[in-house]
């Protein structure tokens, strides 16, 4: 992994006159994914917060080459882009040596945009795809997604009387996306920089599909002040609500183990929509969201311990 | 005469039901009038126009107002930091919700050519509806010195807005009422003290239609950077290069790629991006403390990159 100093001399990939919200990490978990790459990027936009902020015609905070794409389809996108570089090649009318990345929202790669995203990746694509999980469909108005977690408020889940927000779980889409076979598949956060740069390197070395889900803590969805964004991502991770954990090659391996696991409540009492949960008494639904955070935490701690076997 | 207003302010100010309000009292006056908000993808904290159109005879023109009559600025931080006299016309009308003098404002923001209207109608607001919604008493300011619409129109489209489902002693209607007299009551006014208009800043012309590149290609990377976003910004990032220790982890965490690097020492701050998020803060480390965010001050000119 580079050091800070060395990542300074590389270009800015997106620049600011963006308009994601003030404190938003997308684009800077962008940067970062595009300054791990070795080779010069051509990048895939699914409609999503990072895709309209970054690119309002005729302006673009992207300084390498992008493609905009519908919501449904980046990965096909993608796949096309690698293959027509390897036609041209074939040709003798290219000659570079390219890392094509595909940016996709939750509801992009979760939702919509999976049959295009398990298409690409049973082909066996040689490309790295980035689900920017922010939770739910943030840049249409918060409305709930298959990421969106377990008592969870949005526009279309809400939390009243009776309603506690969205009723059914997120999908575990590391384990869909892993049992694709693919060889490379990770779960990282902003705030655990180091190991995200780490991984999003290792993802554009593979022979194949890589796939890199980034929790995006969400000022305007998730409700909290916009200098509290790593903090968030701390807490999820702290709290082993987001492990950051590596599959490479069928192998499980949990990149970081909090010495002392903090409880749920400490991430979940920082958001606006968990505050129905805090209002009157609702000691059982919390305590179900901590004993399911619990229940995932061994299964992926019994998962890293197979590998290992 | 078709009397055309902007307003600028930020979302969750009342831009959008301030042009409402206005649109539906000349309705009642039996004018002709339209509001709209402008909408974009921008974001949190983003600065928002909204548009109305008033008129005594039928009109069929539907788009934004590029060459108003009168201005709104419901945010005065928003002042240096977004065209607030474009395409105004000479002799044209500012409003600005802003707790000091009209010749004050005129001379601290060179709008010698505009006439001008203070009112404090965050303060009045605040005393009000105990909260800072500066939108209603604005109107009552605009219909005392403009006279668009007149006061009574004002109250009534007031009323009947608020009053559904309560009666008109409701405390909230009552509060509006007060909040819309004391806008009315509590400006101050100076008039136009040169013709000659501001430069406005030269803008690039449009390209026409034939002129753009097939597929809305974009030929060039990183042009999203003539686009400000520094005035979204609601506290500003101060830095103390003395006591920087040049770890670089603002710049790392930066969204908005605005801390400007020199090799691998830090410069500066590009307040024409930075959206004030406060991240760069949070990420100094305790033993450097170089970076403070302060409140950003209402009614300066926004500053450029060194
Ligand atoms: C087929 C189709 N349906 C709906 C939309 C409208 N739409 C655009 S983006 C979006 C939601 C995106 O959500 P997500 O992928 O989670 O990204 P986020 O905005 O949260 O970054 C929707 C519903 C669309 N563009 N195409
Ligand atoms: S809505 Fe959320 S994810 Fe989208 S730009 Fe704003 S903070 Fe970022
Ligand atoms: S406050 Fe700091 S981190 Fe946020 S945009 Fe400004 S310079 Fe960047």
């Amino acid at each position: 992994m580079p050091s800070v100093k060395d990542l300074a001399e590389k270009t800015i990939a997106v620049t600011g006159g963006h308009r994601a919200c003030a404190g938003c990490p997308e684009p800077m978990i962008a940067r970062w994914i595009l300054m791990s790459s070795d080779r010069p990027v051509i990048a895939a936009l699914a409609t999503g917060c990072l895709e309209v902020c970054s690119t309002i015609f005729p302006y673009t905070a992207w300084n390498v080459p992008y493609i905009h794409v519908a919501f449904e389809n980046v990965a096909a996108v993608a796949s096309g882009i690698v293959t027509a570089c390897k036609a041209l090649k074939k040709r003798g009318e290219y000659d570079k040596e390219v890392n094509i990345v595909a940016f996709a929202g939750d509801g992009g790669t979760y939702d919509i945009g999976l049959q295009a995203l398990s298409g690409a990746l049973e082909r066996g694509h040689r490309f790295v795809f980035v689900c920017m999980d922010n939770q739910a469909y943030m840049n249409t108005g918060i409305q709930r997604s298959g990421a969106t977690p377990h008592y969870a408020a949005t526009t279309t889940s809400p939390a009243g009387a009776q309603a506690k927000g969205k009723p059914q779980k997120r999908k575990d889409i590391m384990g869909i996306v892993a049992a694709h076979g693919i060889p490379y598949a990770a779960q990282a956060a902003p705030s655990h920089w180091k190991d995200l740069l780490t991984k999003a390197e290792k993802a554009f070395k593979v022979d194949g599909p890589a796939f890199l889900n980034v929790l995006i803590p969400c000022n305007l969805g998730w409700g909290f002040e916009p200098e509290e964004t790593l903090e968030l991502s701390r807490l999820a991770v702290e709290t082993c609500f987001w492990p950051l954990y590596e599959v490479e090659n069928g192998k499980v391996k949990i990149n970081y183990k909090p010495r002392h696991k903090v409880p749920v409540v400490e991430f979940l009492k920082r958001q606006r929509r968990y505050r129905h949960l805090f209002e009157g008494d609702h000691k059982e639904l919390l305590e179900e969201i901590q004993s399911e955070v619990d229940q995932n935490w061994q299964q992926l701690l019994s998962r890293e311990a197979l590998s290992a076997a | 005469m078709i009397i055309e207003i902007r307003w600028h302010a930020r979302a969750g100010q009342g831009a959008k039901t301030g042009a409402n309000i206005l649109a539906q009292a000349a309705i009642r006056q039996g004018k002709y009038a339209q509001s709209f908000p402008e909408f974009g993808p921008e974001r949190r904290g983003a600065p928002v126009q909204a548009f109305n159109r008033i008129s005594d005879e039928p009109f069929t023109i539907h788009s934004g107002v590029t060459e108003p009559d009168i201005v709104i600025v419901l945010d005065p931080k928003l002042v240096g930091n977004v065209p607030i006299t474009d395409g105004l016309k000479a002799g044209g009308w500012i409003f600005l919700n802003a707790p000091i003098g009209a010749r004050e404002a005129q001379e601290r923001f060179g709008w010698q050519a505009f006439r001008v209207v203070t009112c404090d109608a965050s303060g009045l607001s605040k005393r009000t509806l105990k909260r800072d919604i500066p939108n209603v008493p604005i109107l009552g300011a605009l219909a005392a010195r403009a006279g668009v619409v007149a006061l009574e129109s004002l109250q009534t489209e007031s009323i009947s807005r608020l009053a559904k489902g309560r009666g008109t002693d409701d405390p909230v209607v009552k509060a509006n009422l007060e909040a819309l007299a004391l806008g009315y009551e509590e400006t101050d006014f100076a008039d136009v003290h040169t013709q000659s208009l501001p430069s406005s800043g030269t803008k690039p012309p449009l390209p026409a239609w034939y002129e753009l590149p097939v597929a809305g290609v974009i030929d060039r990377g990183g042009t999203a950077q003539v686009y400000q976003t520094g005035g979204w910004r609601l506290k500003r990032p101060e830095l103390d290069l003395n006591v920087c220790v040049h770890c670089l982890m603002c710049w790392l965490v930066c969204p908005d790629s605005a801390i400007l690097l020199s090799g691998a020492r830090i410069i500066g701050i590009d307040y024409r991006h930075c959206k004030g998020c406060g991240l760069c803060e949070t990420q100094c480390p305790p033993r450097a403390r170089a970076i403070k965010m302060v409140e950003e001050e209402a009614l300066q000119p926004a500053e450029k990159t060194p």
